[in-house]
């Protein structure tokens, strides 16, 4: 592969709600073109036939019975979090639905 | 004193519970300054006739009530509300916890340098990194802060700084050791084991930990055996595997104190043959997409709402794996990238099932190189991944490694990994000790000096 | 005023429904969250603290494949959980634990009544679970987080776009809320939130064959009337676009019922991406024969199913869908039969409004009946006959269906006209049988 992958930063930081300076940008840029160029050799790895390994563990079926134990007290949820009010954590408005 | 003259001297009332913690804390006064392998102390009062034990947990074991950071400042001041399962069950055995350990932020790094709060130093060398991720973990137990420190390898964060630090650290069978609790990274890699000074310690701790929890479905639920049990027991008749791809680019100091491995090895009475990994060098390549795409999707919920602060806090390293895994992930790349590299995956563990029909166990060097100078590869992230380049395929295939004391380079400690079949750690253990007993580096203790001679 | 006449609607429904397990999808804590204080039903894992890892419910699993097989869908012997990565305040994790390409359930189907005893089947994609998120109060400029449904199970079903009318659309839901309340598994209350229907709309001129290249997703349907008025909102709103030459895009819009309007919430000009992998922390399903056996065992009698038998038997349509359908009448029925003739006991339940009254009812018709009953020697004669003329009935009896021992009363009741006791002639039956 003579092309190497450019990742667009810009576009990836967005998707992974990263804010970035332009500072960190420009470095990423150029590192993770590096970094990308050197794991672009798997695309030379012949795979034809082979499966992914999601799991080494070769386990399956692992389920557990529908029985309630406890669960956090309302302090211990909210105690960590910077902003909460009564029994609710709080952020900034977000009004823009998922 | 290691864990086992603490025990022994427990059975045998040679001294008490104060007398054990006094010498630990005394150790941690003299040198903790110049080694700076914790994050947070705990202030520690053991009960009086209680046979209670010093360890510390790298940072990024959740511990009910004691903050836990895992060694970034996006977590300052988050303390959980639970404990991981290692760590309770360690405290049902009397283990009492001095503090939280030092360690690359979020374990993303093979030197300790990315650390958010400190930069650990290497107690044999002071102007050498300890290796990392578990950076405070190893310099810990060598340093003779506590006899055990829990740790985790998801690409060696375990065995190279126990092989940069002259102490035993087990990366036990993925799914071995209940990951609950343990600030995720590599999901499907990440390895829960711990760092201590010698083979039996390693193999009681585990004893301790290991075995099915209900919080972890990945946790095996395959029979815990008594891993000290066979632990005297000799290589005499073992086949051992040297992978030649292990054996190529590397320092010629690691080479020497490698051949004195084997050596010793042969003259223990085990037989020794060539094996290939063939697949070893893609497992790099294979190992840096699988990575940053899980941790990508694993510090998702690191959103600043529920706790710690914004994502902007992240540091360096974190930020660079967020992205490359985002994009890995992402649509139109995720075929060429992750699922490829998830097939890749399958060859490499393949390698290892194939050599293992013919050879009870590998034996390899840890690093390609002696424990590098602090500041003199984490300016160029690739060149610090290079370090990883003998450790990531176990991750990769799930299999055990116990790194072991191999020798020294001029007073700098190189450690060997002995790599087993899955579940076969009780056999590792008999390897490594069979060595410790022949070579005692144990005993070489680190000099705390400005530099070593190289 | 647009016309409409030359247009067609096309609609797919995403229904979801939170399934009633005990425990949660994947933490350990009480699943039931109804008025509790917010964040007072939360495990560690439901708050996605770090080092937490999910584990499945087994129960809320088996529910899914019960709901699965009794809508005639194909269930997965292989499946697995997937990571779906997205952005927002009540998704703890950054991520909500669901199923991509290997759901539990795949190309089922349900035939609904449109009219003039005929049927349309609409087919059902696929049924999978996930999680659900915690709850999000948007107020003075600050959102609100209640966590007390984050990782509530919840089972997904999504159709074809089979729909041409907002009333198939509400008449499929309504059968899919009964369904799910009779299978034990979903109180289905839309307005306590636990199923929530979001409707996929678009228009193309009639006599095109081929599917528009946008569909506008609506949401906010709490009511089945919601929803039809939604669809009717949309099927106007897009054909007068479309009329216009505007162009028609990918979009959410939110249903305002108070306005009676569908309000523009986000367009997306591509698929959101998810960056879909499988779940690292939840090794992958397989389901074989003995498993599916041992929990699609003693699956009730779906409504529609109930409703064919009854036509079968005799019984006239309208009582027939009411004993089907009204959940009440339907519990009645299937706790009251073999109590009484089955053709006194649908007259019963269908012209009574309150159920709680049906066992006195019954009792004072039993006593009716005992006034010209059968004697001993005569019931003793019938059921020899019934038996010796149904052997293989008897057959299947014996071999463990309890329904064939419903056909034999029947058969019994008939023989005496009703006189007898269809309590007393199950009991005779039951002891005869044994020996």
């Amino acid at each position: 592969m003579d092309v190497h992958t450019k990742i667009d930063v810009e576009v990836v930081s967005q998707l992974a709600k990263l804010p970035l300076s332009e500072a960190e940008k420009t470095k990423f840029s150029i590192q993770l073109e590096e970094i990308m160029a050197f794991v672009d050799e798997l695309s030379l790895v012949d795979t034809t036939g082979v499966n992914e390994t999601a799991q080494v563990t070769e386990k399956n079926n692992e389920k557990r019975d529908d029985i309630a134990k406890e669960s956090l007290s309302v302090g211990d949820v909210v105690v960590n979090a910077p902003q909460s009010e009564g029994s609710f954590i709080v952020t900034k408005g977000v009004f823009d639905e998922s | 004193m290691n864990l086992n003259d603490i025990l022994d001297g427990y059975s045998n009332k040679s001294f008490s519970v104060h007398e054990v913690f006094t010498t630990f804390l005394q150790q941690i006064d003299k040198y903790e300054s110049k080694v700076h392998s914790f994050i947070t102390r705990i202030d520690i009062n053991p009960k009086d006739g209680s046979n209670a034990i010093p360890i510390a947990h790298k940072d990024i074991y959740s511990t009910k009530g004691i903050e836990t950071t895992a060694a970034s400042h996006i977590l300052k001041g988050y303390v959980p509300p639970y404990s991981a399962t290692s760590v309770i069950r360690l405290e049902s055995k009397g283990f009492e916890t001095l503090g939280k350990l030092n360690c690359d932020a979020f374990a993303h790094g093979t030197t300790g340098e990315n650390s958010d709060i400190v930069i650990t130093k290497n107690p044999y060398d002071l102007s050498r990194v300890p290796g990392g991720s578990s950076s405070g973990s190893a310099a810990a137990v060598a340093a003779g802060f506590v006899p055990v420190a829990t740790a985790t390898d998801t690409g060696g964060s375990i065995r190279l700084p126990s092989s940069y630090t002259n102490t035993v650290g087990i990366k036990p069978t993925y799914g071995r050791v209940s990951r609950y609790g343990v600030i995720a990274m590599t999901s499907s890699t990440d390895s829960i084991g711990h760092i201590t000074k010698t083979v039996w310690d390693s193999a009681y701790v585990l004893g301790i930990t290991a075995g099915y929890d209900e919080h972890d479905a990945t946790s095996s639920r395959i029979d815990v055996p008594a891993y000290t049990e066979h632990i005297d027991d000799g290589v005499s008749g073992m086949t051992l595997g040297l992978p030649k791809e292990y054996l190529v680019n590397i320092d010629p100091e690691i080479e020497r104190v490698f051949n004195e491995v084997v050596a010793t090895y042969e003259k223990l009475g085990a037989r020794i043959v060539e094996v290939s990994l063939p697949h070893t060098h893609n497992a790099l390549s294979c190992y840096y997409i699988i990575t940053p795409s899980e941790i990508s999707s694993n510090l998702g919920r690191f959103d600043g709402i529920r706790f710690g602060l914004d994502r902007s806090k992240f540091g360096e390293e974190a930020k660079r794996r967020i992205l490359i895994g985002t994009f890995c992930l992402s649509a139109g790349y995720y075929d060429e990238y992750y699922r490829k590299a998830q097939k890749v995956r399958t060859l490499v563990k393949n390698d290892f099932d194939n050599v293992f029909t013919s050879v009870d166990a590998i034996i390899a060097p840890v690093s390609p190189v002696l424990a590098p100078r602090v500041g003199s590869v984490i300016d160029d992230p690739l060149k610090t991944y290079m370090l990883d380049v003998l450790t990531v395929p176990v991750n990769l295939a799930g299999n055990p490694s116990l790194s072991v004391p191999g020798g020294f380079s001029h007073g700098l400690p190189v450690g060997f990994q002995i790599i087993g079949k899955h579940f076969d750690e009780q056999l590792l253990y008999t390897i490594g000790n069979a060595y410790e007993k022949e070579t005692q580096h144990y005993k070489t203790l680190p000099t705390f000096s400005d530099s070593t001679t190289i | 005023m647009s016309n409409n006449s030359t247009y067609e609607l096309i609609i797919g429904l995403e229904i979801h429904i939170q399934l009633n397990t005990e425990s949660k999808m994947f933490g350990v804590g009480s699943n039931n969250i109804w008025k509790e204080e917010p964040n007072s039903h939360v495990a560690p894992v439901d708050l996605g603290l770090p080092g937490t890892l999910p584990v499945p419910n087994g129960k809320a699993i088996e529910f899914t494949q019960r709901c699965g097989h009794a809508l005639h869908c194909n269930l997965a012997t292989n499946s697995k959980f997937d990571r779906k990565n997205y952005f927002y305040p009540d998704l703890p994790k950054g991520y909500q634990i669901s199923q991509y390409d290997q759901p539990f359930c795949t190309d089922g189907y349900l035939d609904i009544p449109i009219g003039n005893n005929e049927t349309k089947r609409i087919t059902i994609r696929r049924i999978h679970l996930e999680e659900d998120t915690g709850k999000s109060l948007h107020k003075d400029g600050k959102t609100y987080l209640d966590f007390n449904k984050a990782g509530v199970p919840l089972m997904e079903l999504v159709t074809e776009p089979d729909f041409r009318t907002s009333a198939q659309a509400s008449d499929f839901s309504k059968m899919i809320q009964v369904a799910v309340r009779v299978l034990g598994i979903s109180d289905a209350d839309m307005e306590k939130g636990n199923m929530r229907l979001e409707a996929n709309v678009s228009v193309r001129k009639i006599g095109e064959t081929t599917l528009p290249n946008y569909r506008v997703e609506l949401k906010n349907i709490n009511s089945f009337k919601f929803l039809r008025d939604a669809v009717e909102f949309e099927f106007t709103r897009q054909v007068d676009a479309q009329q216009k030459g505007e162009r028609l895009y990918m979009e959410t819009r939110g249903w305002d019922s108070k306005k009676g309007v569908s309000v523009l919430q986000r367009r997306k000009e591509t698929e959101s991406d998810y960056r879909y992998f499988p779940e690292p922390d939840i090794p992958p399903f397989v389901f074989d024969k003995i498993y599916f056996d041992e929990i699609l065992a003693d699956l009730p009698t779906m409504p529609w199913d109930l409703e064919t038998q009854l036509v079968n038997q005799g019984v006239r349509s309208d009582y027939a869908q009411m004993l089907a359908y009204e959940e009440d009448k339907y519990r009645a029925y299937v706790q009251y039969k073999d109590t009484l003739d089955d053709e006194d006991l649908v007259k019963l339940i269908a012209n009574t409004k309150d159920m709680s009254t049906i066992e006195n009812e019954i009792t004072k018709i039993k006593s009716q009946k005992n006034d010209v009953g059968v004697s001993a020697d005569e019931l003793s004669r019938l059921i020899s006959m019934v038996i010796e003329k149904n052997p293989t009935v008897v057959l299947d009896y014996t071999s463990g269906k309890e329904n064939a021992l419903h056909f034999l009363v029947g058969q019994v009741m008939k023989l005496s006209q009703g006189r007898a006791d269809a309590t007393v002639v199950r009991e005779h039956l039951i002891q005869n049988l044994r020996d």
